[in-house]
C-alpha cells in the first residue's frame, strides 16, 4: 500500500472499507470489494503499480467506467482495482489518417464528438457510450446499434499500449497496417482485461456520411417484425443499424420521453441508412419496400435531425426507461444467426412467460444480437430464479447455432456457460494465447474460462455453475 | 493422403521441400503435423502459393503440407450472409458459389484462381479491397485451425457479433501458418453492389497523388484508389508515367454522382473493371517486390517516375516491383522505419533478403510475447520455423 502511495499519491489510493463501497460492483448483480483501489495518472504509473503488485504477487483488475454487465471488473483474489479514470486524454485527432489516439479512460462519446468537428466519426456506439470508457469498450469488444454496418470495437482498433502483468509497457499495431510480427490487436481485443492494461488505443475513424435517414416501421407483433428484419438483411441492403423495441419497451419509452412511439404497436423497428444521398434514397425506398410487404402497418421517417437524435436517445436510454416498469432487471446479449431470429424470439418470450417475468426486448436484430431484459423486483423475487430463465434463454440461443455474448463480454457471469460453446481443446488455445502474456493468471483473475475457483466466494457464483452443468447434457 | 515428390510450386526462396503431403482433411492436416511433431521436421503449410514466399525463409523445410485440395463451400446461409468454406477454397470458387445469391467476400488478395480462403487471412493480403472493406480479418468470423503441436481448434462461431472468449479467429490473421494451420474458415459477406465502374486518368506522377489526395480528402465513398507507375502502368493498359484508377461501386444513381465528381477533378476514361485483377495481381507476379508503408503524414520522398510500382494512396501503402540495389534498399527501409513505417521484401532471393537485414525489418511486436505464443501453439516449432519473427 504504501508503494502505491508513493507512486500515485495518497489522494489517488483508496483501502479504507468505506472508500472501497463504490468499487465492489459495475453494472451487473456481482459484489466484492477490492483490497485497494488505484488511479495512476500516467502510463508510467501504470506500469509502476503493475510491478508494485506484481513483486507482491498481488492479482489486478483494471476497470474503466465501471458500466460493464458481465462482472468484468470485479475484484476476485483480494484483487487491486487499477482505474484508468485518470486516463483520459485525446492524444490526435489525424483527419488525414483518420485515426484518433486516445487514453483508454476517455467516454466513447468524447471520441465522436472530437471527430466531429473535423468531419469524421467513431463508429462504435453502446448505448453506454455517454459514460463507458474507451479501454473498457476495447476489453469487451464493444458494439452497439452501428455495428450492423460498421462491425464492433475489433473493427475499429489499430493498435494497443499495453502495460503487461510484469510491468512491461509493449505496443502492438498502430497507424500502419500489417506491423512485421503477429499482430495480437484482435487477441487483446475482448480480452476483458486479462492480457494486461490498456494505456492507449490507435481508433480507425471515418468520414460523416453525407445523408442519415431513419425511419420507424410499427408492426402487430415481433414476429412480424422479425421477418421483416431478416428480410431487409437477405436482400443485400445492410442497414447503418436495425433496431428492434417490443411493446414492453415503447410502452416504458413513451412514458419516460416525449418520443410519441405508437402505443398500439406489437414491434417497432427503427432503420437508419448512411451514405451518399443517392445511396440513401436508394436503400430507403427498398426497405420500404420489404417492410411494408412484411406486414409493417406504418412506416414513417424522422423529418429532422432533431427527430432522429429523439428516437436514439430513447433507445439508447431505454434501459433505464424500463425500471418504470419494475426496479430491477437482468439481460443477456447472446447472439443468433439473423435467419433463426423469429423463431429463437418465440422461444425467448414463452421462457419468460413460464417463469412468469415481464420481459422487454430492446435490441441489435439486425445482427442476431438479442437482449432479452427480464424485469423484477429485488426485494420480493429471489435473483437465483432470473438468472435460470436467462440461462434458459442462453441455451437457446446457442442451441439456435448462436454465441454468448455479442458485446457486453463473458467475465464472472456466463464463464461456466462457455462450455457449452467450446471444447476443451478450443478453451485450451484460448488459455495458451491468454498465458503467452500473463503466465501467472494475476490479471483479472476468474473472468471468461469456465472452472477456477478465483470468484468462488461470490454468492451467484454457486448458482452459475450449477444452472451452466444442470443444462448441459 | 498423397504423397507426392517436390514440386517447383512449393519452392521457398531456392529452397526445395523433401516431399509434399496434400491433405484432403482435417484428420489429415492433423496426421502429417503430429507426424512432423514425432519426426521433428519441420513443415511449410501452402494454399495457393501466392504469397509462399513472403517472410524469411523456413531455417529448415522437410515437407510442404499443400491444403488446396481442401476445397468447397460447407454451408452457406445467404440470408446470414455468412458462409463457411473448407481453407483451400480459391477466391474465384467462393466468388462464383456466392454470386448466384449476389453475394460476395469482399477481399481481393490477387490471383483468385489460386488464392486461397485460408492463405488470404493467414498473410493478411493486402488488396485493391482494403480502402472500403479493410483487413481480411474484418471478414472473419469463425475458424477451424491446426496447431502446431496437432490440436483441432475451433474459435468464433457464425454469427457476426461475438465476444464468447478470446478472439483466436482474427488473430491467426497475418500468422503466415507459424502456429496454427487454418482448415476451415466462417466468413462475413457483403451483397454485389448494383453497379461497379473503373476509370483510368493517364498522368504524370506528381498529378496522380495530387488528385488522389484530393479524392481522400473528399470523403466520397470510393470503392478503390490506385496509383500505378513505370512500367507497370501498361498492364493497366495505359500509356502514361503514372495510371490513376478509381473504382465506383453502389447503387446506379450514386455511381454515377460518384463518376461526375471523379471526372471534375481529372481527366478519365471508362475502363474495364478488370483492371483491378492485374493491378493486384502485380506484386504477386514480380519477381521482386517489396511492401512499403508509412504513417499518413511521413510519405516516403522515393521517386516514382519510371519505377514500376503499386500504390494505395488511401492506406499509405506501396508495392515496389523492380529491384533496387540491397544498400538503397536498406536505406528505404531505414527511412521508413524512422518515421514509424515498414519495408517488407514479399518476394526476393534468399541472398537479398539475408544482405537487406532480413525479410520484415525491425519486427514490431515485443519479442517476448511472440516467442510465448511461438512456444504455446506450436511447441516443438514444426510450423514454418523461422519464418516470422519470434
Amino acid at each position: 500500500m504504501r508503494r502505491l502511495v508513493e507512486i500515485c499519491g495518497d489522494e489517488n489510493v483508496f483501502w479504507r472499507a468505506e472508500d472501497l463501497l463504490v468499487w465492489e460492483y459495475d453494472a451487473g448483480f456481482d459484489r466484492r470489494p477490492p483490497s485497494a483501489v488505484v488511479l495512476p495518472g500516467t502510463t508510467e504509473e501504470v506500469a509502476d503499480v503493475v510491478r508494485a503488485a506484481h513483486a507482491e504477487g498481488a492479482s489486478i483488475v483494471p476497470r474503466g467506467a465501471g458500466t460493464g454487465l458481465s462482472g468484468g471488473t470485479i475484484a476476485c483474489a483480494d484483487a487491486i482495482v487499477v482505474s484508468t479514470a485518470r486516463l483520459r486524454r485525446i492524444i490526435s485527432i489525424d483527419r488525414v489518417a483518420r485515426i484518433a489516439v486516445v487514453e483508454p479512460g476517455v467516454p466513447n462519446l468524447a471520441v465522436t464528438a472530437a471527430a466531429r468537428d473535423v468531419g469524421l466519426f467513431f463508429a462504435p456506439d453502446p448505448a453506454s457510450q455517454r459514460i463507458s470508457t474507451i479501454g473498457g469498450n476495447v476489453a469487451t469488444n464493444a458494439g452497439g446499434p452501428h455495428a450492423l454496418r460498421y462491425g464492433s470495437m475489433t473493427n475499429h482498433v489499430l493498435g494497443v499500449e499495453l502495460v503487461l502483468p510484469t510491468g512491461e509497457c509493449v505496443r502492438f499495431g498502430g497507424e500502419v497496417a500489417d506491423l512485421p510480427g503477429y499482430d495480437c490487436v484482435p487477441f487483446i481485443v475482448g480480452s476483458e482485461g486479462t492480457v494486461g492494461i490498456i494505456t492507449k488505443v490507435w481508433l480507425r475513424l471515418l468520414p460523416l456520411p453525407e445523408d442519415v435517414r431513419t425511419f420507424v416501421a410499427v408492426f402487430a407483433d415481433i414476429e412480424h417484425g422479425a421477418r421483416a428484419a431478416s428480410a431487409i438483411i437477405a436482400s443485400g441492403v445492410v442497414p447503418a443499424a436495425m433496431e428492434m423495441l417490443d411493446r414492453v419497451t415503447i410502452g416504458a419509452l413513451n412514458a419516460a420521453f416525449e418520443v410519441h412511439l405508437p402505443a398500439d404497436a406489437g414491434s417497432l423497428l427503427l432503420v437508419e441508412v448512411e451514405g451518399l444521398r443517392e445511396e440513401t434514397a436508394d436503400w430507403a425506398t427498398s426497405i420500404e419496400r420489404i417492410l411494408r410487404k412484411n406486414g409493417a402497418t406504418n412506416v414513417r421517417s424522422a423529418e429532422t435531425a432533431a427527430e432522429r437524435e429523439l428516437l436514439w436517445k430513447a433507445r439508447k436510454l431505454g434501459y433505464a426507461a424500463l425500471a418504470r416498469i419494475r426496479p430491477n432487471n437482468y439481460l443477456h446479449d447472446a447472439v443468433v444467426p439473423r435467419t433463426k431470429m423469429p423463431d429463437v424470439l418465440r422461444e425467448v418470450n414463452a421462457i419468460a412467460e413460464r417463469y412468469g417475468y415481464v420481459i422487454a426486448n430492446m435490441f441489435h436484430i439486425g445482427d442476431g444480437n438479442l437482449h432479452p431484459v427480464l424485469l423484477f423486483d429485488a426485494r420480493s423475487q429471489p435473483i437465483d430464479r432470473v438468472m435460470e430463465a436467462s440461462a434458459e434463454i442462453l441455451k437457446v440461443a446457442i442451441d439456435a447455432g448462436g454465441a454468448l455474448s455479442g458485446e457486453h463480454g463473458i467475465g464472472l457471469e456466463k464463464n461456466h456457460f462457455m462450455f457449452w460453446v467450446f471444447g476443451p481443446e478450443d478453451l485450451d488455445a484460448q488459455r495458451r494465447g491468454r498465458e503467452a502474456f500473463d503466465p501467472d493468471g494475476t490479471m483479472n483473475p476468474g473472468k471468461v474460462f469456465p472452472g477456477g475457483d478465483a470468484c468462488a466466494d461470490i454468492p451467484t457464483e454457486r448458482t452459475k455453475r450449477a444452472l451452466a452443468e444442470g443444462m448441459w447434457v | 493422403m498423397g504423397v507426392a515428390l517436390g514440386l517447383n510450386a512449393h519452392d521457398i526462396d531456392g529452397l526445395a521441400p523433401a516431399r509434399v503431403i496434400r491433405a484432403t482433411s482435417e484428420t489429415e492436416v492433423v496426421e502429417a503435423i503430429r507426424g512432423a511433431n514425432e519426426r521433428g521436421e519441420a513443415i511449410v503449410v501452402s494454399g495457393g502459393a501466392t504469397r509462399l514466399s513472403v517472410g524469411d525463409p523456413p531455417t529448415r523445410y522437410d515437407a510442404a503440407l499443400d491444403v488446396s485440395a481442401l476445397r468447397g463451400v460447407v454451408e452457406y446461409e445467404p440470408g446470414d450472409l455468412v458462409a463457411t468454406v473448407r481453407a483451400g477454397t480459391t477466391l474465384a470458387e467462393l466468388a462464383e458459389a456466392l454470386a448466384a445469391r449476389g453475394q460476395r467476400w469482399p477481399v481481393e488478395p490477387g490471383l483468385p484462381e489460386r488464392a486461397t480462403v485460408g492463405g488470404t487471412l493467414a498473410s493478411a493480403a493486402g488488396g485493391p479491397s482494403r480502402m472500403r472493406y479493410f483487413h481480411p480479418r474484418d471478414w472473419v468470423i469463425g475458424a477451424r485451425v491446426v496447431l502446431g503441436d496437432a490440436t483441432s481448434v475451433r474459435s468464433g462461431g457464425r454469427v457476426v457479433k461475438n465476444v464468447t472468449g478470446y478472439d483466436l479467429t482474427r488473430f491467426w490473421s497475418g500468422t503466415f501458418g507459424t502456429l496454427a494451420a487454418i482448415v476451415e474458415l466462417t466468413l462475413k459477406l457483403t451483397a454485389v453492389p448494383e453497379r461497379t465502374v473503373s476509370l483510368v486518368a493517364e498522368v504524370d506522377v506528381p498529378a496522380a497523388f495530387r488528385v488522389a489526395n484530393e479524392l481522400h480528402a473528399s470523403s466520397l465513398p470510393l470503392d478503390a484508389l490506385a496509383v500505378v507507375t513505370g512500367e507497370a502502368v501498361g498492364a493497366v493498359g495505359a500509356r502514361a508515367d503514372a495510371a490513376l484508377v478509381v473504382r465506383l461501386a453502389g447503387p446506379a444513381a450514386a455511381v454515377r454522382r460518384l463518376g461526375r465528381e471523379v471526372r471534375d477533378r481529372v481527366l478519365c476514361r471508362d475502363v474495364a473493371n478488370e483492371v483491378w485483377g492485374r493491378i493486384a495481381a502485380l506484386p504477386l507476379e514480380s519477381n521482386w517486390t517489396a511492401r512499403l508503408a508509412w504513417p499518413a503524414a511521413a510519405r516516403p520522398e522515393i521517386e516514382f517516375a519510371g519505377y514500376g510500382a503499386v500504390i494505395y494512396p488511401a492506406s499509405s501503402t506501396a508495392y515496389l516491383l523492380r529491384s533496387i540495389d540491397r544498400t538503397t534498399f536498406r536505406a528505404v527501409r531505414a527511412s521508413l522505419e524512422a518515421a514509424g513505417g515498414v519495408a517488407v521484401l514479399e518476394r526476393a532471393s534468399a541472398a537479398y533478403k539475408r544482405d537487406a537485414g532480413g525479410a520484415w525489418g525491425s519486427p514490431r511486436v515485443p519479442l517476448g510475447v511472440a516467442k510465448a505464443l511461438k512456444e504455446r501453439f506450436d511447441p516443438r516449432g514444426v510450423l514454418a520455423p523461422g519464418r516470422m519473427p519470434a
